[in-house]
């Protein structure tokens, strides 16, 4: 037994040599920055202080953070309205299925900036969908979709569609469908059939799809700065604004460990949640 | 006089080129436990899946109980199945699996409550409305998945090897239990198998299928005597396939030679003077007798080797052609290896049917 643990430590060990140096080292530092004084431009003195923290759940902070969790929030859910029947389709898709998948992944080859940037030409008020829609005379005016908070929306769910589709796929995937053909036997319409059979068994994937889009969409400040022109702040920007702008390394630590504690309370209450195997969902 | 309840018409089912149900008719009477018996692939699974409406049929027309349900999804239709896996719902207990069904036809739930206790009274599982399907034992899981497809009333219940994945001694207990419920229920049962003791142990009728075809409908006891076609004698039970020829033909008896020997058997209407012929003769009908015994059919034979199987000791005996018969014989047997002896067996116990160029390879 012991031999055995000690073996699967070694085939571990490099994976846990780069937590410790990349993750937990680096979050004991936040951790111990964040309880010292600020020294103005980015510097620190090692004395205790809680300063960071009611910086942080000052109004303005706790606002910019409930906001992001707001807008994290909508785009998830509006992930998980646009990837369930997307999910679904493939499931469904028979020898379509692969192509279908490997689409959904393309994105991922691509730069990130470059697909946001995309999306600016898209947005903006001389862009493709307002002059097409000016064209069709659904609109007489430009639309402002670019640079208002909304924008960020879209780019939530653009850039982390995937990650919804992906398990809530694996969770359709995986239903025997004897289920349904049980369900039909006993007098369930499709539709009932899948309120009843179908979406419950898949409500893991959906969790578990809105874990990973959940936690990065919360962070993002990429996003907010390009679409939104500064007009929404999340917990993201602020976080970059207190390192780099106003070099106040206490409160932006305190801002990141916070950040990190929700995540972990999302996390926590998804594994509560869920049995073992719906876990593997999020692999 | 018993009404139809299932009625088949000229049933079949294409998948692609393949046939899997060929042409088959067949009327069901109400009440009657009838088993679809056949190898995998014979088409006996898909023959359910129409009645319950999972499939539709390539040609041919579905009544239930007078009814053309053809265009009927399958929950308009008045059949449940139990599911040869259970197919039991894994996010929900087991009572509200059993009340699945009731929920569905929006039965109110003081009514709906007292139904599913009475149904899970009769599996005898009531202490275990709250368990997940998961958390019971196989046999449970059965009991389940038979209450939850009786607990609407169907007028049919059809079941896809329903005993298939529980162990031998519960499966012989569930066929009894089974029976018993059938029989106490009145409902129609249409029962898919391809274990052939659990057809002849249950069956009202059996109808054995091959490559898509119904070969035979009788009931157990003339599937198992006097079975029509080659493919059910060798598929139903043990049997001695013989090579034949038909010697001489009279008004009700043919003469066969078989080896050096002659018998005489009933006359079969399709068979001729010269025609090659296989005999089918079971096991447990042949005898040994003493070589003064006379007797219409006195065949001499070596015996070649006696195995003791328990209850009977099982006898392979060789014809002066070669041919082998084995005979199941009871253990007091006067036999013994590599010495001469007589069997003989009853006339009408012995099934003929014309060799065709395919069959001679058996």
């Amino acid at each position: 037994m012991i031999r055995t643990i000690r073996s699967a430590y070694t085939m571990l060990s490099p994976s846990l040599i780069w937590l410790l140096f990349f993750l937990i080292i680096p979050v004991g530092f936040i951790a111990v920055i964040s309880f010292t004084t600020n020294l103005g431009f980015g510097g620190i003195l090692y004395k205790f202080s809680t300063d960071a923290y009611r910086l942080a759940f000052s109004t303005l902070y706790a606002k910019v953070i409930w906001q992001s969790i707001v807008w994290a929030a909508l785009g998830t859910f509006l992930c998980i309205v646009i990837a369930y029947p997307f999910a679904y389709f493939i499931a469904n898709a028979g020898k379509w299925k692969n192509m279908l998948l490997l689409l959904v992944m393309v994105p991922f080859w691509t730069n990130f900036l470059i697909l946001i940037y995309a999306w600016i030409i898209l947005l903006n008020s001389q862009g493709l969908i307002n002059s097409l829609l000016i064209k069709i005379g659904i609109i007489a005016e430009p639309l402002t979709m670019l640079y208002s908070p909304y924008a960020v929306i879209i780019g939530i769910v653009y850039g982390f569609l995937p990650f919804m589709i992906l398990p809530i796929y694996a969770s359709l995937e995986q239903m025997d469908r004897s289920y349904l053909e049980a369900a039909e036997d006993l007098g369930a319409t499709p539709f009932r059939a899948f309120l009843k059979i179908t979406l419950p068994l898949s409500a893991p994937g959906i969790f578990a799809g809105s874990l990973i889009t959940f936690v990065p969409a919360l962070s993002v400040f990429v996003i907010t700065d390009l679409l939104t022109g500064g007009k929404l702040l999340m917990v993201g920007n602020i976080i970059r604004d207190a390192f780099v702008v106003e070099m106040n390394w206490q409160l932006g630590s305190a801002l990141s460990l916070l950040l990190t504690i929700l995540v972990l309370i999302s996390i926590y209450l998804f594994i509560k949640f869920t049995s073992s195997k719906d876990r593997n969902l999020l692999l | 006089m018993a009404e139809s309840m299932v009625k088949l018409e000229n049933i079949t089912k294409q998948f692609g080129e393949l046939h899997a149900v060929d042409n088959i008719s067949l009327t069901i009477k109400q009440g009657e436990f009838l088993t679809l018996l056949g190898p995998s692939g014979c088409g006996k699974t898909t023959t359910l899946r129409m009645i319950a409406g999972f499939e539709n049929p390539t040609s041919g027309n579905i009544w239930i109980n007078q009814a053309l349900v053809n265009e009927i999804a399958p929950y308009h239709r008045e059949v449940n199945t139990v599911f040869q896996h259970y197919s039991l719902f894994p996010h929900m207990t087991v009572f509200n699996n059993v009340a699945f069904g009731l929920k569905m036809k929006k039965v109110k739930k003081a009514e709906m409550m007292e139904r599913v206790y009475n149904v899970l009274d009769l599996v005898q599982l009531k202490e275990y409305e709250n368990r997940k399907p998961n958390q019971l034992s196989g046999g449970q899981q059965q009991r389940i998945a038979i209450a939850r497809a009786i607990i609407n009333n169907p007028q049919v219940l059809l079941l896809d090897e329903p005993l298939g994945a529980l162990d031998l001694k519960l499966r012989k207990q569930m066929q009894l239990e089974l029976k018993h419920l059938q029989q106490s229920l009145g409902i129609t049962f249409i029962y898919v198998t391809h274990d052939q003791e659990e057809a002849l142990t249950m069956s009202d009728r059996i109808v054995v299928m091959n490559k898509g075809k119904i070969e035979q409908v009788d009931v157990p006891r003339v599937i198992y005597e006097m079975p029509k076609t080659l493919f059910v004698s060798s598929f139903i039970g043990d049997t001695n396939i013989l090579k034949g020829m038909v010697h001489k033909k009279s008004n009700d008896e043919l003469t066969l030679q078989l080896g050096a020997e002659m018998i005489t058997v009933k006359k079969e209407p399709t068979i001729e003077v010269d025609d090659h012929v296989l005999l089918s003769i079971r096991p447990e009908n042949i005898y040994f007798i003493k070589e003064t015994e006379s007797h219409d059919i006195k065949i001499p034979v070596k015996v070649i080797e006696c195995i003791y199987t328990g209850s009977s000791t099982k006898v392979v005996t060789q014809l002066s052609d070669g041919q082998k018969i084995v005979i199941q014989s009871t253990n007091d047997a006067i036999v013994t290896k590599n010495t001469a002896a007589f069997l003989t067996w009853k006339k009408e116990l012995t099934v003929v049917y014309k060799a065709n160029e395919k069959e001679e390879t058996f």
